[in-house]
């Protein structure tokens, strides 16, 4: 396969590390092309698994001739087929994710969240699954269909570099209709800082858990966002880069307050997510794409081991 | 309060730094981007809030330790006594005693035999004194300028010996001179002024005579100034007063009669009979017997003739025994010279028979001695004026239709130049022509002659028409100033008809005019002489002017000026320095006065316009009489004596009225003086309880300052700390 690389989110660098990566479903997914990962369906397949008796309706290509030749019985042959995986990446547009570039960090959380999206659908991509991407901004909403072609790869990666990153947070919303479009249990990927409201963030993820989407989220922070590090002394106005409100204060004065402040927040979102059994990967932008990829793969084998 | 160091207070402005740091602290405040403000909550805006007013604290903490370290390095006194805090000062009293003439009057009416104020004064003063604790500092300031407990002119200033002072104060005689309150409060606040650190005390002692302090406007004390102005006594009531001694005819020559008229006013209620005399040369003259009524004055007129040229001592007493002996006699000298000589130049009578103006003039000199002239008088013609010995006479009277030939025309500039007066008198005959070209002030580079103004045509306004007046008058030019006010109104009725237009000379100085604004009488300075230019004439076709009773007063002052009258001798008066020109006198000789007591004391040389001029210290002139001059030898021999001078004692002192209650009130507690009267159940033992139970204990409150500016240094790295860790 080849990289997308006229394209800047996907860095090739980047995709060379983590090319002997694959991303395995730690759920059974639903595909249409044969795959690594298993499916939920008894169907078409290569391994056989069981038979069952005909009944009218079925179709006459499952039947199993050669035992209707030797028993005169109508059987129908299922076998437990691999499927291609059905991926949606939903990437959190909002203007909060254009927080960040200072402290050595090299970007925005929204250009590193570009960046490791790109890399997560060339791996799908590349191991032939279907890589959709929903680009969860404002308005208005952007949305790439599952593909799985190799071409598709610079499709996602032109659409995730022109995305706009501006506005309110909408993830919320959007990941409650995608819940209620996907036709096929998927994996989702989110990426997002979750800086919403957890009260209707995590809800909404949970739904997508419970209609049997694999959820996977990737929190990204700022490191000087997270140590509410703003740089400078004295009288600070600290604008909210979403609502535009403003705050009076002396960062210095109220660090740590506000330190303990994200730190409940933080605790409140793990617990959210360990209680709807969504895997949460938490990450600054001062690590390195390929080690978080690296680390959240590796987490996710040993959970399917499990 | 106040500050010693006052002009430490400019640290405070570095109070100014905490807050122009903290608005520049605040000004700098930037806007920051954050993702999101969910963060901050209510409880961390409480603890910026908290955080904030924390730092308001800090801030009013840094510029309130600015300040009250200004204030603690100004060293701030407080007089507030029962503080409590800071450290006590001692007291510096300065006590304003009255000498002056007037506290010499005693008892209630100021009668004599009584307690005197100056008495109870002094008295008040020595207790005060004495009253006064070990460390205390004291001074004596006099009215009339008297140093006390110090020598010479030298004004001594506080002393911590108070005792001495005491003693000083003890023993010092009554003056005779004037008093000055103001100069006294103005030289008490002088000595308090650097009194800082110590409480200040004022104690005026005084009858609060009016003529002492009736100044409009007492000096600023140094505050706080607190003390008692206490009246001891009335200022003199029943007194008569010698008030002058005047020759109102101008000095005396010898063997001419003079007129001395003595001026004598009973400020009593009631007529008092008293008995006026006259003593010439310490020899008794003349005695009168006068009725005063209360309240009202006369003046005693007493003929006299000197026999002999120079210098006469003349004193006229009131002896009558009344609160204020001391103003009871007058003192003057007189320097009796030879008589003026006039010479009258005149020319041809306009009609045969007719007078001419020099004819009214010589009769009007004649009259003035009932008969023979006082003055020597020659009367030549103007053809003549060549031949006479001009240096013989002091004054020429020339009439305009003279016409004397030219030769003694220049003579006669030479004369006036030379300092002669020359009178010229411009009427009938007058050869306008010839005058303007001889004696006129000149034109177009022409050499000027004598003459204050040239003459134009004759002005002409007889009956019916409204007669010309004498319109303006300088009444200060020394020819109507010395005839009075009472003869102004009697120029009033001089008429003239004819007057000739005259255009005064730069300089020359019109001193009379018509009511038309012709000048009428011309003044001028010609080298060194005088020079009168009259425009009319005398004579009944010209004026009326020898037919008003002030034409003989009027020509006699009129010569007298032109002669140059030296006027009377240089006179003083008790407490102020006597100055009188020395003459003969040359450099390495010493002077001295022989005092009216006969002791002697040194007099000072100074030069006034290069000439020598003796100076007496105001402390030495404490009586009044006769002072006489001495000129001493390198070895302090009498080398010559000098003039006499006549001083008196200052007639202000001698009248009766005080100083408004009121107005002494307010002025007082402007000073922060509180007015007692000394007598009855004031005695000297509760005044002086009263007036250092007014020295309020002033403090200094700096070290209290420093220890709080210390605990703000302290607590202010505590609170700043406490700020920076904000703690949640």
């Amino acid at each position: 396969m080849s990289s997308p690389r006229g394209t800047r989110v996907a860095d090739p660098a980047l995709l060379d590390r983590i090319k002997g990566l694959s991303l395995v479903a730690r759920r059974v997914v639903e595909g249409s092309l044969h795959g690594q990962h298993a499916s939920p369906f008894r169907g078409l397949s290569i391994e056989f698994v069981q038979h069952r008796q005909y009944v009218p309706g079925d179709e006459l290509r499952h039947l199993d001739w050669k035992v209707l030749g030797r028993s005169d019985r109508y059987v129908l042959k299922q076998y437990e087929e691999e499927t291609n995986l059905r991926a949606l990446l939903c990437v959190d547009c909002s203007r909060s994710m254009a927080y960040g570039g200072g402290n050595g960090s090299g970007g925005s959380k929204f250009d590193y969240c570009k960046v490791v999206a790109a890399a997560c659908g060339y791996l799908m991509i590349r191991q032939g699954d279907r890589v959709g991407l929903l680009l969860a901004g404002e308005t208005p909403r952007r949305q790439v269909p599952p593909r799985s072609s190799p071409g598709h790869l610079l499709t996602l990666c032109q659409a995730l570099e022109t995305a706009p990153c501006a506005g309110r947070n909408r993830l919320a919303p959007l990941l409650q209709e995608a819940a209620g479009s996907l036709r096929h249990r998927s994996l989702i990927l989110v990426f997002s800082d979750l800086l919403d409201d957890p009260e209707t963030i995590l809800p909404a993820l949970g739904r997508l858990h419970h209609r049997g989407h694999d959820v996977l989220v990737f929190q990204v922070l700022d490191p000087g966002e997270h140590a509410f590090e703003l740089g400078g002394r004295g009288v600070t106005v600290i604008r909210d880069m979403e609502t535009g409100a403003e705050f009076e204060a002396e960062p210095e004065l109220i660090r740590d307050l506000v330190r303990a402040e994200i730190a409940a927040f933080l605790r409140q979102v793990d617990a959210g997510v360990r209680r709807q059994g969504i895997h949460l990967v938490r990450c600054t932008t001062a690590e390195p794409p390929d080690r978080l990829l690296t680390r959240s793969l590796n987490e996710r084998a040993k959970l399917r081991k499990r | 309060m106040s500050f010693l160091s006052l002009g430490m207070l400019l640290f405070g402005l570095t109070a100014a730094v905490p807050v122009l740091l903290h608005l520049h602290h605040r000004r700098k405040r930037v806007v920051t981007d954050f993702s999101t403000n969910r963060f901050f909550t209510e409880a961390i805006q409480r603890a910026q809030r908290r955080l904030q007013l924390r730092r308001l604290l800090l801030l009013l903490l840094r510029v309130a330790a600015c300040l009250l370290l200004a204030a603690a390095l100004a060293r701030p006194m407080v007089d507030w006594g029962g503080i409590g805090i800071g450290h006590a000062g001692r007291r510096d009293l300065v006590v304003l005693l009255d000498d002056s003439l007037s506290m010499q009057a005693g008892g209630d009416e100021g009668e004599t035999g009584a307690v005197s104020a100056y008495d109870r004064a002094r008295s008040l003063a020595v207790q005060a004194l004495s009253a006064l604790a070990p460390g205390d500092r004291a001074a004596v300031v006099t009215l009339s300028g008297r140093p006390v407990a110090g020598g010479g002119d030298a004004a001594p200033g506080l002393t911590a010996d108070v005792r001495r002072l005491a003693d000083a104060t003890a023993a010092l005689p009554p003056a005779e001179a004037a008093g000055d309150a103001a100069a006294a409060l103005a030289r008490a606040g002088r000595l308090l002024r650097h009194s800082d650190e110590r409480a200040r005390l004022v104690l005026a002692a005084t009858d609060l005579q009016r003529g002492d302090w009736r100044h409009s406007a007492w000096p600023p004390p140094p505050r706080p100034t607190a003390g008692l102005l206490a009246v001891t006594g009335p200022p003199p009531g029943r007194n008569v007063v010698l008030a002058g001694l005047r020759f109102p005819h101008g000095e005396p020559v010898v063997r001419q009669p003079a007129l001395l008229v003595a001026r004598v006013i009973n400020y009593a209620p009631a007529s008092v009979e008293a008995d006026v005399v006259l003593t010439v040369d310490g020899a008794g003259a003349e005695q009168r017997r006068v009725t005063l009524p209360g309240g009202g004055e006369t003046e005693l007129d007493f003929p006299l003739v000197f026999e002999k040229e120079g210098e006469h001592r003349l004193a006229v007493t009131a002896a009558y025994a009344d609160a204020l002996p001391a103003d009871n006699t007058r003192y003057r000298t007189v320097r009796v010279g030879p008589p003026p000589a006039v010479l009258f130049v005149d020319g041809p009578a306009a009609q045969p028979g007719a007078a001419s103006a020099v004819f009214y003039l010589e009769r009007a000199v004649r009259a003035l001695g009932g008969g023979d002239p006082v003055l020597p008088v020659a009367l030549v013609s103007g053809a003549a004026l060549g031949d006479a010995r001009l240096d013989e006479y002091r004054v020429i009277v020339l009439n305009a239709n003279a016409r004397p030939p030219d030769s003694a025309v220049d003579r006669l500039r030479r004369f006036v130049t030379a300092g002669g007066g020359l009178l010229l008198v411009c009427g009938e005959g007058a050869d306008t022509e010839w005058f303007n070209r001889t004696l006129g002030p000149g034109g177009n580079g022409a050499p000027g002659g004598p003459a204050p103004s040239g003459l134009g045509r004759v002005v002409s306004r007889t009956a019916p028409r409204t007669p010309t007046r004498i319109g303006e008058i300088d009444m200060r030019h020394p020819v109507f100033e010395r005839l009075g006010g009472v003869r102004e109104g009697a120029l009033a009725g001089v008429v003239i008809h004819k007057i000739y237009a005259a255009a005064p000379a730069p300089g020359a100085r019109v001193i009379a005019a018509t009511d038309t604004w012709q000048p009428l009488l011309l003044d001028r300075t010609y080298g060194e002489g005088r020079v009168l230019q009259i425009t009319t004439s005398p004579v009944p076709d010209w004026s009326n002017l020898a037919q008003r009773k002030v034409f003989l007063p009027l020509v006699s002052h009129v010569l007298r000026y032109l002669a140059e009258d030296p006027g009377p001798p240089p006179a003083g008066e008790t407490g102020r320095a006597l100055e009188a020109p020395l003459e003969g006198w040359e450099p390495g000789r010493k002077a001295a006065v022989l005092l009216p007591d006969g002791s002697r004391a040194a007099a000072a040389v100074r030069l006034r316009g290069g000439h020598p001029v003796m100076h007496l210290a105001a402390p030495h002139v404490s009586q009044a009489g006769f002072y006489r001059v001495l000129t001493l030898e390198a070895d302090d021999a009498e080398k010559a004596r000098g003039p006499a001078l006549a001083v008196n004692t200052p007639p202000a002192e001698s009248v009766p009225g005080r100083l408004d209650p009121a107005e002494a009130e307010r002025r007082a507690g402007a000073w922060g003086l509180r007015v007692r009267g000394a007598g009855g159940a004031d005695t000297d033992d509760t005044l002086t309880a009263d007036l250092l139970e007014r020295s309020r204990v002033r403090r200094g409150v700096w070290a209290p300052l420093l220890w709080v500016v210390l605990a703000a240094v302290i607590v202010e790295p505590l609170i700043a700390n406490r700020i920076v860790r904000s703690e949640p």
